[in-house]
Protein backbone atom coordinates (compact mmCIF):
# COMPACT_ATOMS: atom_id res chain seq x y z
CA UNK A 1 0.00 0.00 0.00
CA UNK A 2 2.79 2.58 0.86
CA UNK A 3 5.45 3.02 -1.72
CA UNK A 4 6.61 6.04 -4.28
CA UNK A 5 3.72 6.03 -6.73
CA UNK A 6 4.32 7.38 -10.51
CA UNK A 7 4.96 11.16 -10.63
CA UNK A 8 4.24 11.70 -6.69
CA UNK A 9 5.29 15.15 -5.61
CA UNK A 10 9.01 14.50 -3.32
CA UNK A 11 9.50 17.27 -1.21
CA UNK A 12 12.76 19.15 -1.27
CA UNK A 13 14.25 22.78 -1.52
CA UNK A 14 15.70 23.16 -4.53
CA UNK A 15 15.93 25.50 -7.35
CA UNK A 16 13.87 23.71 -9.39
CA UNK A 17 10.86 23.60 -6.94
CA UNK A 18 11.44 26.53 -5.81
CA UNK A 19 10.39 27.62 -9.46
CA UNK A 20 7.05 29.50 -10.14
CA UNK A 21 4.56 26.21 -10.96
CA UNK A 22 4.10 28.77 -14.29
CA UNK A 23 7.36 28.77 -15.18
CA UNK A 24 7.76 25.57 -14.71
CA UNK A 25 4.25 24.34 -16.95
CA UNK A 26 5.42 27.22 -19.44
CA UNK A 27 9.03 25.32 -19.82
CA UNK A 28 7.44 21.86 -20.22
CA UNK A 29 5.14 23.09 -22.98
CA UNK A 30 8.40 24.66 -24.47
CA UNK A 31 10.10 21.35 -24.20
CA UNK A 32 7.45 19.39 -25.68
CA UNK A 33 6.90 21.87 -28.72
CA UNK A 34 10.76 22.04 -29.48
CA UNK A 35 11.27 18.09 -29.22
CA UNK A 36 7.97 17.97 -31.37
CA UNK A 37 9.69 20.53 -34.00
CA UNK A 38 13.05 18.55 -34.32
CA UNK A 39 14.06 15.19 -35.27
CA UNK A 40 18.07 16.29 -34.97
CA UNK A 41 19.86 14.06 -32.75
CA UNK A 42 22.72 16.34 -31.35
CA UNK A 43 19.30 19.20 -30.75
CA UNK A 44 17.63 16.14 -28.90
CA UNK A 45 20.64 15.08 -26.88
CA UNK A 46 21.17 18.93 -25.96
CA UNK A 47 17.73 18.87 -24.62
CA UNK A 48 18.45 15.45 -22.34
CA UNK A 49 21.19 17.06 -21.09
CA UNK A 50 18.89 20.00 -20.21
CA UNK A 51 16.70 17.44 -18.32
CA UNK A 52 19.48 15.35 -16.58
CA UNK A 53 20.59 18.55 -15.39
CA UNK A 54 17.15 19.57 -13.67
CA UNK A 55 16.68 16.23 -12.32
CA UNK A 56 20.24 16.74 -10.86
CA UNK A 57 19.28 20.51 -9.30
CA UNK A 58 16.31 19.30 -8.21
CA UNK A 59 18.38 16.62 -6.44
CA UNK A 60 15.76 13.55 -7.48
CA UNK A 61 16.63 9.86 -7.38
CA UNK A 62 18.11 8.72 -10.28
CA UNK A 63 17.36 5.03 -9.92
CA UNK A 64 13.11 6.26 -9.62
CA UNK A 65 13.83 8.03 -12.56
CA UNK A 66 15.28 4.75 -14.28
CA UNK A 67 12.74 2.74 -12.71
CA UNK A 68 9.57 4.86 -14.19
CA UNK A 69 11.33 4.96 -18.03
CA UNK A 70 11.64 1.13 -17.62
CA UNK A 71 7.88 1.61 -17.03
CA UNK A 72 7.23 2.82 -19.96
CA UNK A 73 9.36 -0.19 -22.04
CA UNK A 74 6.67 -1.65 -23.74
CA UNK A 75 5.65 1.76 -25.41
CA UNK A 76 8.75 2.78 -26.26
CA UNK A 77 9.65 -0.55 -27.61
CA UNK A 78 6.10 -1.01 -30.08
CA UNK A 79 7.44 2.81 -30.85
CA UNK A 80 10.72 1.28 -32.28
CA UNK A 81 9.34 -2.02 -34.01
CA UNK A 82 6.81 -0.16 -35.65
CA UNK A 83 9.09 2.76 -37.01
CA UNK A 84 12.31 -0.05 -38.34
CA UNK A 85 9.54 -2.21 -39.99
CA UNK A 86 7.15 0.40 -42.08
CA UNK A 87 9.90 3.16 -43.11
CA UNK A 88 11.00 2.44 -46.54
CA UNK A 89 15.13 1.91 -46.92
CA UNK A 90 18.04 -0.41 -46.68
CA UNK A 91 16.99 -3.86 -45.64
CA UNK A 92 18.91 -5.01 -42.33
CA UNK A 93 16.75 -8.23 -41.81
CA UNK A 94 13.88 -9.66 -43.42
CA UNK A 95 10.60 -11.82 -41.82
CA UNK A 96 8.65 -13.00 -44.10
CA UNK A 97 6.78 -10.04 -46.41
CA UNK A 98 8.21 -7.10 -43.67
CA UNK A 99 11.28 -5.93 -43.67
CA UNK A 100 13.17 -3.75 -40.98
CA UNK A 101 15.08 -1.19 -42.08
CA UNK A 102 18.78 0.84 -41.14
CA UNK A 103 16.58 4.10 -41.98
CA UNK A 104 13.65 2.54 -39.56
CA UNK A 105 15.93 1.95 -36.83
CA UNK A 106 17.46 5.75 -36.90
CA UNK A 107 14.30 6.99 -36.91
CA UNK A 108 12.93 4.78 -34.44
CA UNK A 109 15.29 5.46 -31.73
CA UNK A 110 14.81 9.34 -32.07
CA UNK A 111 11.56 8.68 -31.58
CA UNK A 112 12.21 6.85 -28.49
CA UNK A 113 14.53 9.95 -26.99
CA UNK A 114 12.07 12.47 -27.89
CA UNK A 115 8.96 10.27 -25.61
CA UNK A 116 12.01 9.82 -23.31
CA UNK A 117 12.66 13.30 -23.01
CA UNK A 118 8.56 14.82 -22.61
CA UNK A 119 8.28 11.57 -20.12
CA UNK A 120 10.85 13.43 -17.75
CA UNK A 121 9.76 16.21 -18.60
CA UNK A 122 6.33 15.39 -16.80
CA UNK A 123 8.13 14.03 -14.27
CA UNK A 124 10.47 16.54 -13.02
CA UNK A 125 7.09 18.89 -13.24
CA UNK A 126 5.07 16.47 -11.28
CA UNK A 127 7.62 15.56 -8.63
CA UNK A 128 8.55 18.97 -8.09
CA UNK A 129 5.63 20.84 -7.93
CA UNK A 130 3.20 20.05 -5.09
CA UNK A 131 -0.85 19.11 -6.40
CA UNK A 132 -2.11 22.77 -5.04
CA UNK A 133 0.65 24.74 -6.79
CA UNK A 134 0.24 22.79 -10.08
CA UNK A 135 -3.71 23.48 -9.97
CA UNK A 136 -3.31 26.97 -9.41
CA UNK A 137 -0.45 27.13 -11.94
CA UNK A 138 -2.44 25.51 -14.51
CA UNK A 139 -5.50 28.40 -13.30
CA UNK A 140 -3.24 30.86 -13.58
CA UNK A 141 -2.04 30.12 -17.15
CA UNK A 142 -5.67 29.57 -18.21
CA UNK A 143 -7.02 32.40 -16.74
CA UNK A 144 -7.41 34.72 -19.63
CA UNK A 145 -10.24 31.96 -21.25
CA UNK A 146 -12.41 33.46 -18.91
CA UNK A 147 -12.98 36.32 -21.47
CA UNK A 148 -14.83 34.14 -23.06
CA UNK A 149 -16.55 32.68 -20.53
CA UNK A 150 -14.84 29.42 -20.43
CA UNK A 151 -15.17 28.38 -16.09
CA UNK A 152 -11.89 28.39 -15.36
CA UNK A 153 -12.19 28.50 -11.71
CA UNK A 154 -14.65 25.41 -12.23
CA UNK A 155 -12.03 23.58 -14.16
CA UNK A 156 -9.04 24.61 -11.49
CA UNK A 157 -10.95 23.15 -8.54
CA UNK A 158 -12.09 19.77 -10.21
CA UNK A 159 -8.66 19.50 -11.10
CA UNK A 160 -7.54 20.15 -7.61
CA UNK A 161 -9.83 17.88 -6.07
CA UNK A 162 -8.48 15.04 -8.48
CA UNK A 163 -5.07 15.95 -7.59
CA UNK A 164 -5.95 15.56 -4.37
CA UNK A 165 -8.08 12.04 -4.83
CA UNK A 166 -5.75 10.35 -7.08
CA UNK A 167 -3.71 9.01 -4.09
CA UNK A 168 -6.58 7.60 -2.15
CA UNK A 169 -7.92 5.93 -5.58
CA UNK A 170 -4.80 4.21 -5.58
CA UNK A 171 -4.69 3.49 -2.14
CA UNK A 172 -8.87 2.13 -2.16
CA UNK A 173 -7.40 0.33 -5.67
CA UNK A 174 -4.77 -1.97 -3.91
CA UNK A 175 -7.50 -2.68 -0.61
CA UNK A 176 -10.10 -4.00 -2.95
CA UNK A 177 -7.40 -5.97 -5.27
CA UNK A 178 -6.11 -7.75 -1.81
CA UNK A 179 -9.77 -8.37 -0.36
CA UNK A 180 -10.18 -9.85 -4.01
CA UNK A 181 -7.46 -12.00 -3.98
CA UNK A 182 -7.92 -13.19 -0.58
CA UNK A 183 -10.86 -14.26 -2.31
CA UNK A 184 -9.21 -16.37 -4.60
CA UNK A 185 -9.42 -13.67 -7.93
CA UNK A 186 -7.06 -14.75 -10.84
CA UNK A 187 -5.65 -11.40 -11.48
CA UNK A 188 -2.66 -13.16 -13.42
CA UNK A 189 -4.42 -15.81 -14.66
CA UNK A 190 -2.80 -16.67 -18.05
CA UNK A 191 -6.12 -16.92 -19.74
CA UNK A 192 -7.08 -13.44 -20.95
CA UNK A 193 -11.19 -13.37 -20.24
CA UNK A 194 -10.81 -14.78 -16.40
CA UNK A 195 -8.27 -11.88 -15.93
CA UNK A 196 -10.54 -9.23 -17.66
CA UNK A 197 -13.86 -10.72 -15.27
CA UNK A 198 -11.47 -10.76 -12.14
CA UNK A 199 -10.65 -6.82 -12.78
CA UNK A 200 -14.66 -6.47 -12.33
CA UNK A 201 -14.06 -7.52 -8.78
CA UNK A 202 -11.54 -4.35 -8.72
CA UNK A 203 -13.71 -1.76 -11.10
CA UNK A 204 -17.29 -2.35 -9.56
CA UNK A 205 -15.73 -1.51 -6.20
CA UNK A 206 -13.98 0.96 -6.54
CA UNK A 207 -16.72 3.20 -8.86
CA UNK A 208 -19.18 2.78 -6.16
CA UNK A 209 -16.23 4.31 -3.67
CA UNK A 210 -15.68 7.11 -6.09
CA UNK A 211 -19.53 7.80 -6.77
CA UNK A 212 -20.14 7.88 -2.67
CA UNK A 213 -17.56 10.02 -1.77
CA UNK A 214 -18.41 12.30 -5.18
CA UNK A 215 -21.16 12.85 -3.31
CA UNK A 216 -20.37 12.74 0.07
CA UNK A 217 -17.90 15.59 -0.93
CA UNK A 218 -20.54 17.75 -2.84
CA UNK A 219 -22.46 17.82 0.19
CA UNK A 220 -19.74 19.05 2.21
CA UNK A 221 -18.85 21.75 0.18
CA UNK A 222 -22.25 22.60 -0.51
CA UNK A 223 -22.25 23.26 3.79
CA UNK A 224 -19.42 24.89 3.60
CA UNK A 225 -20.97 27.45 1.12
CA UNK A 226 -18.90 26.78 -1.81
CA UNK A 227 -18.90 29.00 -4.94
CA UNK A 228 -17.42 28.85 -7.82
CA UNK A 229 -15.62 32.51 -7.25
CA UNK A 230 -11.89 32.37 -7.79
CA UNK A 231 -10.22 32.61 -4.44
CA UNK A 232 -9.08 35.97 -3.90
CA UNK A 233 -7.74 35.43 -0.53
CA UNK A 234 -5.14 32.47 -1.25
CA UNK A 235 -2.32 32.64 0.57
CA UNK A 236 0.94 32.26 -0.97
CA UNK A 237 -0.27 33.91 -4.37
CA UNK A 238 2.13 33.15 -6.99
CA UNK A 239 4.79 36.28 -8.13
CA UNK A 240 7.31 35.21 -10.71
CA UNK A 241 10.95 35.80 -9.63
CA UNK A 242 14.17 36.42 -10.89
CA UNK A 243 14.60 32.84 -11.17
CA UNK A 244 11.54 32.18 -13.33
CA UNK A 245 12.45 35.04 -15.68
CA UNK A 246 15.81 33.58 -16.20
CA UNK A 247 14.72 30.16 -16.35
CA UNK A 248 12.14 31.26 -18.62
CA UNK A 249 14.52 33.11 -20.86
CA UNK A 250 16.91 30.06 -21.12
CA UNK A 251 14.61 27.67 -22.61
CA UNK A 252 12.97 29.66 -24.52
CA UNK A 253 16.25 30.37 -26.35
CA UNK A 254 17.28 26.37 -25.99
CA UNK A 255 13.86 26.01 -27.85
CA UNK A 256 13.55 28.96 -30.67
CA UNK A 257 17.43 27.36 -31.24
CA UNK A 258 15.46 24.71 -32.90
CA UNK A 259 14.79 26.86 -36.18
CA UNK A 260 18.25 28.20 -37.26
CA UNK A 261 19.24 24.36 -36.27
CA UNK A 262 16.63 22.77 -38.92
CA UNK A 263 17.84 25.38 -41.07
CA UNK A 264 21.43 24.62 -40.86
CA UNK A 265 20.83 20.78 -40.67
CA UNK A 266 19.75 21.29 -44.55
CA UNK B 1 4.67 -30.24 17.10
CA UNK B 2 4.92 -27.06 15.24
CA UNK B 3 2.00 -24.71 15.50
CA UNK B 4 -0.81 -24.18 12.76
CA UNK B 5 1.04 -20.15 12.39
CA UNK B 6 5.26 -19.76 12.78
CA UNK B 7 6.53 -16.75 12.37
CA UNK B 8 10.29 -15.95 12.89
CA UNK B 9 12.22 -12.98 12.91
CA UNK B 10 9.97 -11.21 10.21
CA UNK B 11 10.67 -7.87 9.35
CA UNK B 12 9.26 -6.15 6.26
CA UNK B 13 9.95 -2.51 4.39
CA UNK B 14 7.76 -0.27 2.41
CA UNK B 15 9.05 1.33 -0.65
CA UNK B 16 12.68 0.53 0.47
CA UNK B 17 15.25 3.03 -0.98
CA UNK B 18 12.19 5.65 -1.42
CA UNK B 19 11.75 9.10 0.33
CA UNK B 20 8.52 7.31 1.52
CA UNK B 21 10.40 4.33 3.12
CA UNK B 22 8.96 3.31 6.26
CA UNK B 23 9.82 -0.02 8.37
CA UNK B 24 6.49 -1.76 9.39
CA UNK B 25 8.08 -4.95 10.90
CA UNK B 26 11.01 -5.81 12.99
CA UNK B 27 12.13 -9.08 14.21
CA UNK B 28 8.79 -10.31 14.74
CA UNK B 29 9.04 -13.78 16.14
CA UNK B 30 5.25 -15.48 16.84
CA UNK B 31 3.37 -19.03 16.69
CA UNK B 32 0.05 -20.06 17.41
CA UNK B 33 -1.04 -23.41 17.68
CA UNK B 34 -4.59 -25.06 15.79
CA UNK B 35 -7.64 -24.39 18.03
CA UNK B 36 -6.39 -21.43 19.52
CA UNK B 37 -7.71 -17.80 19.06
CA UNK B 38 -5.13 -14.72 18.81
CA UNK B 39 -6.31 -11.41 19.66
CA UNK B 40 -3.94 -8.75 18.10
CA UNK B 41 -3.52 -5.45 19.47
CA UNK B 42 -1.52 -2.21 18.02
CA UNK B 43 -2.49 1.63 17.37
CA UNK B 44 -2.83 2.43 13.62
CA UNK B 45 -0.27 1.83 11.46
CA UNK B 46 1.49 -0.33 14.18
CA UNK B 47 1.85 -3.11 11.62
CA UNK B 48 -1.03 -4.97 12.14
CA UNK B 49 -2.10 -5.25 8.48
CA UNK B 50 0.90 -5.93 7.35
CA UNK B 51 1.82 -8.54 9.97
CA UNK B 52 -1.74 -10.45 8.20
CA UNK B 53 -0.86 -9.86 5.45
CA UNK B 54 1.79 -12.12 5.16
CA UNK B 55 -0.08 -14.39 6.80
CA UNK B 56 -2.35 -15.14 3.45
CA UNK B 57 0.05 -14.61 1.37
CA UNK B 58 -1.08 -11.13 0.09
CA UNK B 59 2.72 -10.31 1.50
CA UNK B 60 5.71 -12.45 0.94
CA UNK B 61 8.11 -12.06 3.89
CA UNK B 62 11.32 -9.97 3.04
CA UNK B 63 13.37 -11.43 5.78
CA UNK B 64 12.64 -14.36 8.60
CA UNK B 65 10.05 -16.37 8.02
CA UNK B 66 6.09 -17.33 7.66
CA UNK B 67 5.04 -20.92 7.66
CA UNK B 68 1.23 -21.20 7.95
CA UNK B 69 -0.01 -24.50 7.73
CA UNK B 70 2.99 -26.30 7.31
CA UNK B 71 3.42 -24.16 3.88
CA UNK B 72 6.25 -21.34 3.65
CA UNK B 73 5.00 -18.28 2.42
CA UNK B 74 8.31 -17.32 1.36
CA UNK B 75 7.09 -19.42 -2.05
CA UNK B 76 5.51 -18.11 -4.56
CA UNK B 77 3.87 -20.96 -5.57
CA UNK B 78 2.63 -22.19 -2.29
CA UNK B 79 1.71 -18.36 -1.19
CA UNK B 80 -0.30 -18.42 -4.02
CA UNK B 81 -2.82 -20.67 -3.05
CA UNK B 82 -2.78 -19.69 0.97
CA UNK B 83 -6.16 -17.54 0.41
CA UNK B 84 -7.57 -21.45 0.84
CA UNK B 85 -6.22 -21.96 4.11
CA UNK B 86 -6.12 -18.59 6.04
CA UNK B 87 -9.09 -16.34 5.06
CA UNK B 88 -8.54 -12.62 5.69
CA UNK B 89 -11.69 -10.09 6.17
CA UNK B 90 -10.60 -6.95 5.60
CA UNK B 91 -12.14 -3.83 7.11
CA UNK B 92 -14.98 -2.65 6.05
CA UNK B 93 -15.19 -5.64 3.78
CA UNK B 94 -18.86 -4.53 2.62
CA UNK B 95 -16.78 -1.61 0.74
CA UNK B 96 -15.59 -4.86 -1.52
CA UNK B 97 -18.45 -6.36 -2.70
CA UNK B 98 -19.32 -6.64 -6.25
CA UNK B 99 -21.80 -9.45 -7.03
CA UNK B 100 -25.05 -8.53 -8.55
CA UNK B 101 -27.38 -10.73 -5.52
CA UNK B 102 -26.41 -12.11 -2.06
CA UNK B 103 -26.06 -15.82 -3.39
CA UNK B 104 -23.59 -14.80 -6.09
CA UNK B 105 -21.28 -12.77 -3.89
CA UNK B 106 -21.06 -15.42 -0.79
CA UNK B 107 -20.71 -17.92 -3.67
CA UNK B 108 -17.76 -15.83 -5.38
CA UNK B 109 -15.13 -17.96 -2.91
CA UNK B 110 -16.34 -20.96 -3.24
CA UNK B 111 -16.01 -20.77 -7.22
CA UNK B 112 -12.80 -20.16 -6.91
CA UNK B 113 -12.28 -23.11 -5.19
CA UNK B 114 -13.36 -25.10 -8.49
CA UNK B 115 -15.93 -26.70 -6.40
CA UNK B 116 -18.88 -28.29 -7.87
CA UNK B 117 -22.60 -26.44 -7.73
CA UNK B 118 -23.76 -27.96 -5.61
CA UNK B 119 -21.18 -27.92 -2.90
CA UNK B 120 -21.18 -24.11 -3.35
CA UNK B 121 -24.78 -23.81 -2.71
CA UNK B 122 -24.60 -25.83 0.15
CA UNK B 123 -21.80 -23.69 1.70
CA UNK B 124 -23.41 -20.37 0.60
CA UNK B 125 -25.97 -21.48 2.80
CA UNK B 126 -24.45 -22.60 5.45
CA UNK B 127 -22.00 -19.55 6.02
CA UNK B 128 -25.31 -17.07 5.43
CA UNK B 129 -26.70 -19.00 8.56
CA UNK B 130 -23.67 -18.68 10.11
CA UNK B 131 -23.79 -15.00 9.72
CA UNK B 132 -27.86 -14.72 10.67
CA UNK B 133 -28.86 -14.18 7.21
CA UNK B 134 -31.93 -16.66 7.36
CA UNK B 135 -34.73 -14.73 5.94
CA UNK B 136 -36.57 -15.94 2.78
CA UNK B 137 -35.46 -14.74 -0.53
CA UNK B 138 -32.77 -12.50 0.79
CA UNK B 139 -30.22 -14.57 -1.24
CA UNK B 140 -31.68 -13.33 -4.11
CA UNK B 141 -31.37 -9.58 -3.68
CA UNK B 142 -29.00 -7.17 -4.96
CA UNK B 143 -26.61 -6.02 -2.09
CA UNK B 144 -26.96 -2.52 -2.63
CA UNK B 145 -30.51 -3.25 -1.16
CA UNK B 146 -29.27 -4.38 2.13
CA UNK B 147 -28.20 -1.81 5.16
CA UNK B 148 -24.54 -1.36 6.21
CA UNK B 149 -24.56 -4.05 8.91
CA UNK B 150 -25.99 -6.50 6.64
CA UNK B 151 -23.66 -6.39 3.61
CA UNK B 152 -20.94 -6.29 6.49
CA UNK B 153 -22.26 -9.77 7.22
CA UNK B 154 -22.54 -10.87 3.80
CA UNK B 155 -18.94 -9.97 3.10
CA UNK B 156 -17.85 -12.00 6.16
CA UNK B 157 -20.38 -15.30 4.65
CA UNK B 158 -18.13 -14.89 1.40
CA UNK B 159 -14.92 -15.58 3.50
CA UNK B 160 -16.95 -18.10 5.72
CA UNK B 161 -18.39 -20.22 2.56
CA UNK B 162 -14.46 -20.58 1.66
CA UNK B 163 -14.10 -22.46 5.23
CA UNK B 164 -10.29 -21.84 5.79
CA UNK B 165 -8.67 -23.30 8.24
CA UNK B 166 -7.55 -19.89 9.63
CA UNK B 167 -10.00 -16.95 10.00
CA UNK B 168 -8.79 -13.63 10.53
CA UNK B 169 -10.40 -10.80 10.77
CA UNK B 170 -9.55 -7.04 10.19
CA UNK B 171 -11.19 -4.80 12.84
CA UNK B 172 -14.47 -6.73 12.63
CA UNK B 173 -16.60 -5.19 15.10
CA UNK B 174 -15.57 -1.13 13.27
CA UNK B 175 -18.90 0.59 12.94
CA UNK B 176 -21.16 -1.44 13.74
CA UNK B 177 -24.52 -1.94 16.03
CA UNK B 178 -24.90 -4.14 18.79
CA UNK B 179 -26.77 -6.85 16.60
CA UNK B 180 -23.75 -6.84 14.42
CA UNK B 181 -21.43 -7.15 17.55
CA UNK B 182 -23.05 -9.91 18.99
CA UNK B 183 -23.03 -11.73 15.24
CA UNK B 184 -19.61 -11.48 14.83
CA UNK B 185 -18.91 -12.80 18.70
CA UNK B 186 -21.05 -15.54 17.72
CA UNK B 187 -19.11 -16.62 14.98
CA UNK B 188 -16.28 -16.24 17.19
CA UNK B 189 -17.35 -18.71 19.95
CA UNK B 190 -18.19 -21.41 17.79
CA UNK B 191 -15.09 -21.19 15.81
CA UNK B 192 -13.59 -21.80 19.62
CA UNK B 193 -16.07 -24.31 20.20
CA UNK B 194 -14.82 -26.24 17.28
CA UNK B 195 -11.21 -25.92 18.65
CA UNK B 196 -10.55 -23.55 14.95
CA UNK B 197 -7.83 -21.26 14.43
CA UNK B 198 -9.46 -17.45 14.71
CA UNK B 199 -7.33 -14.48 14.56
CA UNK B 200 -8.48 -10.95 15.30
CA UNK B 201 -7.35 -7.45 14.95
CA UNK B 202 -8.29 -4.54 16.65
CA UNK B 203 -7.44 -1.48 18.33
CA UNK B 204 -9.21 -2.01 21.61
CA UNK B 205 -7.36 -3.92 24.15
CA UNK B 206 -10.55 -4.21 26.38
CA UNK B 207 -12.47 -5.94 23.13
CA UNK B 208 -9.70 -8.19 22.75
CA UNK B 209 -9.11 -8.86 26.40
CA UNK B 210 -12.84 -10.31 27.47
CA UNK B 211 -12.61 -12.39 24.43
CA UNK B 212 -9.35 -14.21 23.94
CA UNK B 213 -6.62 -15.41 26.17
CA UNK B 214 -3.56 -14.67 23.72
CA UNK B 215 -2.38 -11.96 23.21
CA UNK B 216 -0.04 -10.04 20.84
CA UNK B 217 0.71 -6.02 20.90
CA UNK B 218 2.45 -5.06 18.09
CA UNK B 219 3.86 -1.15 18.49
CA UNK B 220 5.49 0.82 15.62
CA UNK B 221 6.32 -2.65 14.20
CA UNK B 222 8.19 -4.27 17.13
CA UNK B 223 6.49 -6.53 19.22
CA UNK B 224 5.95 -4.95 22.42
CA UNK B 225 3.97 -8.05 24.14
CA UNK B 226 3.18 -11.86 23.28
CA UNK B 227 1.28 -14.35 25.74
CA UNK B 228 -1.52 -14.62 28.10
CA UNK B 229 -4.32 -12.55 29.39
CA UNK B 230 -3.25 -13.05 33.04
CA UNK B 231 0.38 -11.92 32.17
CA UNK B 232 -0.60 -9.01 30.52
CA UNK B 233 -2.55 -7.87 33.42
CA UNK B 234 0.70 -7.75 35.94
CA UNK B 235 2.12 -5.69 33.52
CA UNK B 236 0.52 -2.22 34.61
CA UNK B 237 3.64 -0.65 32.70
CA UNK B 238 2.11 -2.13 28.85
CA UNK B 239 -1.24 -1.29 30.14
CA UNK B 240 -0.77 2.35 31.27
CA UNK B 241 1.00 2.51 27.94
CA UNK B 242 -1.95 1.97 26.01
CA UNK B 243 -4.22 4.30 28.48
CA UNK B 244 -5.90 0.74 29.35
CA UNK B 245 -8.95 0.76 32.11
CA UNK B 246 -9.17 -2.60 33.54
CA UNK B 247 -12.74 -4.20 33.54
CA UNK B 248 -14.85 -3.22 36.21
CA UNK B 249 -14.49 -6.59 38.06
CA UNK B 250 -10.57 -6.39 38.00
CA UNK B 251 -10.64 -2.90 39.12
CA UNK B 252 -12.51 -4.28 42.67
CA UNK B 253 -10.81 -7.23 42.78
CA UNK B 254 -7.31 -5.07 42.55
CA UNK B 255 -8.86 -2.99 45.16
CA UNK B 256 -10.29 -5.55 47.98
CA UNK B 257 -6.33 -6.37 47.36
CA UNK B 258 -5.52 -3.06 47.78
CA UNK B 259 -7.65 -2.98 51.18
CA UNK B 260 -4.89 -5.64 52.81
CA UNK B 261 -7.15 -8.56 52.12
CA UNK B 262 -6.13 -11.98 50.83
CA UNK B 263 -7.61 -12.59 47.42
CA UNK B 264 -6.08 -13.76 43.93
CA UNK B 265 -5.65 -11.06 41.65
CA UNK B 266 -4.91 -13.10 38.40
CA UNK B 267 -8.47 -13.81 37.44
CA UNK B 268 -9.59 -13.57 33.53
CA UNK B 269 -13.32 -13.53 33.55
CA UNK B 270 -15.87 -11.85 35.92
CA UNK B 271 -16.62 -15.36 36.56
CA UNK B 272 -14.05 -16.16 38.23
CA UNK B 273 -13.87 -12.47 40.20
CA UNK B 274 -17.43 -13.18 41.50
CA UNK B 275 -15.83 -16.96 43.01
CA UNK B 276 -12.73 -15.20 44.39
CA UNK B 277 -15.06 -12.70 46.35
CA UNK B 278 -17.82 -15.09 47.66
CA UNK B 279 -14.47 -17.44 48.87
CA UNK B 280 -13.79 -14.18 50.59
CA UNK B 281 -16.95 -13.60 52.15
CA UNK B 282 -17.09 -16.89 53.32
CA UNK B 283 -13.98 -16.19 55.08
CA UNK B 284 -14.70 -13.11 56.24
CA UNK B 285 -18.30 -12.44 57.20
CA UNK B 286 -17.60 -9.15 58.26
CA UNK B 287 -16.56 -8.27 54.51
CA UNK B 288 -20.35 -7.42 54.00
CA UNK B 289 -19.42 -3.31 54.56
CA UNK B 290 -16.89 -3.89 51.52
CA UNK B 291 -18.81 -5.85 49.40
CA UNK B 292 -22.42 -4.88 49.26
CA UNK B 293 -25.25 -7.16 48.20
CA UNK B 294 -24.67 -7.26 44.59
CA UNK B 295 -22.21 -9.62 44.63
CA UNK B 296 -24.12 -12.47 46.26
CA UNK B 297 -25.73 -13.36 43.44
CA UNK B 298 -22.48 -15.26 41.98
Amino acid sequence: MTGMKLGQYVYGDSLIHRLDPRTKIICCILAVISVMASVNLYYLLCLLLLMVTAIVSARLNPKFIFKAIYQIKTLLLITLLFQAFLTPGKAVLTIGTITMTREGLALGSINILRLIILFMGSLILLMTTTPMKLSIGIECILRPLEKINIPVHNFATILSISFRFLPTLFEEASIIRNAQKSRGSQFDSPELMVKIKSYAAIVIPLFEASLSRAGDLGEAMDSRCYTSHPNQLRMNSLKMKGQDVLALVSVSVIVLAVIPVSILMK
Amino acid sequence: MPGIIEINHLSHIYAEGSPYEVEALKDITLSLERGEFLGLFGPNGSGKSTLIQHLNGLIRPQQGSVIVCGKDASNSRLSRDLWKKAGLVFQYPEHQIFQISVYDEVAYGPRNLKLPESAVNERVNEALQQVGLTQENITQLPPAALSGGMRRRVAVAGMLAIQPEILILDEPMAGMDSVGRNMILDIIKKRQERHETTVMVSHSLKEIMTLTDKIAILDSGSLAFSGKVKDLLGKPEILAHYHFELPEYLQIVYEIAAKGFDIKTDISSIREAGEEISKLQKIRKDADYLLPGQYNSW
